[in-house]
């Protein structure tokens, strides 16, 4: 029996100290994107084309919290929210307090019945580690919240009107806007340079 | 030691007159309590709910101050000439009251800490909760282990559990605490009334029972009512700190209601229940009835000292509220967390 306990902690050891090195191995190659794949990673907003009279210039408006957003994706910077990893972390903690919580009310329940003591307190406490953990399922699940609005194909509404068979050209200006959360691109009723076709 | 309620008693019923006619006196004085209990139930939830914020400013205004002068008086009251058995359980809840409201003020005020991000603040907030809830499991253990009789063990999964719920959601546990502590009065005042005023005991707990159907009242009225403006910072502050950021669900009228409902009840435990009930000897400014003062071995000048410096405390409290109320609001209940803390291990030493 001796001789096989210490082979098979020796691999138990090497199995788990294996699996981070694993877990760090990148993944083999992704596919190449095809055109009618759904990019659930990348940042999603509305979008609006507006004819505006009298504007000099095509505008592209981006409100800043789409900016933040498109930032964070990009990795230029922390997004806002609490990070996956903090979601995580906490979430093992209070499990580690709630798993003690539980052992604590087991070994009081037993010290309780071997005294002879009434099993009242120590059952209350049973019950009270059951609620705890029946709440502290329900904020983990309601941590992991509602799959996220960008995860399905998105809508593109009218937009599709304003593609013609001939490819749009021109230049614009990008503005950071403070109000909204639609991305707008706003189009001069009529040009100023000459030569250029309206429409 | 003479004990409070003996000078409380004193004070009141002075001539010591017949027990029959004692009784029939006390019958009376338990209605008149409960009516005043009753009245003041009534008219601070109708307040509460016709001017929250008014009300808010009006009594943190007036009341902040005096109450925690109130209560330092009764805590100073209830300190033992020696410490004996109970000198481990004071040193933990001092050492708990100072580091816990020292963290909490250096994390509050701290410059640069409005600007962490949302997972810092996260992190700080359960790390804060997680000691504060391992404090109070302390002063528990340390405290049951003082009497056979007493078996608290259960202290110490009762509080991996919060633990637990805390590192799930610490902004909900900062916010359970903002609504609770004003209820602790309500236990304090109970226990005071058992050992000092046992025949207005039944009449206030009867009361007592009012407070939920108040409640009730109060959130069946205002479920539907349109937030309140809190374009204002005062206005803000008093929307946040109800939890304005937390439920944002929630009317914020609604939200504001019940905070400053319970407050009013705190400030008027503080400030009349309790020196009602345990007689005029318990009043701020009388240092004749605290037995650190009286006993040979007590220390009669620091006392003193401590009440008048506690007295200054709530005159520059006022004129700092009259100067700038916005930051004096802030500071305060950053500031007032040693009183929240205080509160635990002396409803304990009362348990």
């Amino acid at each position: 029996m001796r001789l096989f306990k210490y082979p098979a902690a020796l691999a138990l050891l090497l199995f788990v100290a294996a699996s981070p090195a694993f877990a760090d191995i990148a993944l083999p190659n992704p596919k190449p994107n095809r055109v009618s794949e759904v990019r659930t990673d990348l940042p999603f907003s509305r979008m609006t084309i507006e004819r505006v009279d009298g504007l000099a210039e095509v505008r592209l408006q981006i409100p800043r919290s789409q900016l933040s957003r498109m930032s964070a994706a990009a990795g230029l910077e922390e997004p806002p929210t609490r990070s996956g990893m903090m979601n995580g972390a906490s979430t093992a903690v209070a499990g580690v307090f709630l798993s003690l919580a539980v052992v604590l009310t087991g070994v009081l329940l037993v010290r309780s019945r071997r005294r002879g003591a009434a099993v009242g307190r120590a059952a209350a406490a049973l019950v009270v580690c059951a609620t705890v953990a029946g709440l502290g399922v329900v904020a983990a699940y309601a941590n992991a919240g509602l799959p996220p609005p960008g995860s399905t194909a998105q809508n593109p509404g009218t937009l599709i009107k304003a593609a013609s068979k001939q490819p749009l050209k021109g230049s614009i200006r990008i503005e950071v806007v403070e109000d909204g959360t639609e991305i707008k691109l706003l189009v001069p009723a009529k040009s100023q340079w000459s030569g250029d076709d309206e429409e | 030691m003479q004990n409070v309620a003996d000078i409380g008693a004193r004070v009141l019923n002075p001539s010591g007159r017949a027990h029959g006619t004692a009784k029939a006196g006390g019958a009376a004085s338990a209605r008149a309590f409960a009516a005043a209990c009753v009245l003041l139930l009534a008219a601070s939830a109708a307040l509460a709910g016709w001017a929250p914020l008014g009300l808010s400013v009006a009594t943190v205004f007036i009341f902040a101050g005096p109450h925690n002068w109130a209560e330092l008086r009764f805590f100073i009251t209830r300190l033992p000439v020696r410490l004996g058995r109970s000198r481990l359980f004071f040193a933990t809840a001092a050492v708990g009251v100072v580091g816990l409201t020292t963290g909490y003020a250096a994390l509050s005020l701290a410059p640069g800490s409005a600007a962490w991000s949302e997972g810092r603040w996260y992190l700080t907030l359960a790390v804060w909760n997680t000691l504060a809830i391992a404090w109070v499991v302390a002063l528990v253990v340390v405290r049951g282990r003082q009497s056979r009789r007493r078996r608290w063990e259960w202290a110490l999964p009762a509080g991996c559990a919060l633990v637990s719920l805390n590192w799930l959601a610490p902004q909900a546990f900062a916010f359970a605490l903002v609504y609770a502590h004003p209820l602790v009065a309500l236990w304090f005042l109970d226990r005071q009334l058992r050992l000092s005023r046992r025949g207005w005991s039944r009449a206030y707990r009867a009361c007592l029972a009012l407070l939920p159907v108040a409640l009730a009242v109060l959130w069946w009225r205002l479920a539907s009512t349109p937030s309140l403006a809190d374009d204002g910072a005062v206005a803000f502050r008093i929307v946040q700190h109800a939890g304005a950021g937390m439920l944002t669900g929630v009317s914020t009228h609604l939200l504001v209601s019940t905070h400053v409902f319970l407050e009013t009840l705190h400030y008027g435990v503080w400030l009349v229940g309790v020196p009602l009930a345990a007689g005029a000897g318990l009043l701020p400014w009388r240092a004749a009835g605290v037995p650190l003062v009286r006993h040979r071995d007590g220390w009669p000048r620091l006392i003193r000292l401590l009440l008048a410096a506690g007295a200054f405390v709530v005159v520059t409290l006022w004129l700092c509220f009259l100067a700038d109320y916005a930051t004096t609001r802030d500071v305060y209940f950053t500031v007032a967390m040693a009183h929240v803390l205080a509160e635990v291990p002396f409803l304990l030493r009362t348990v």
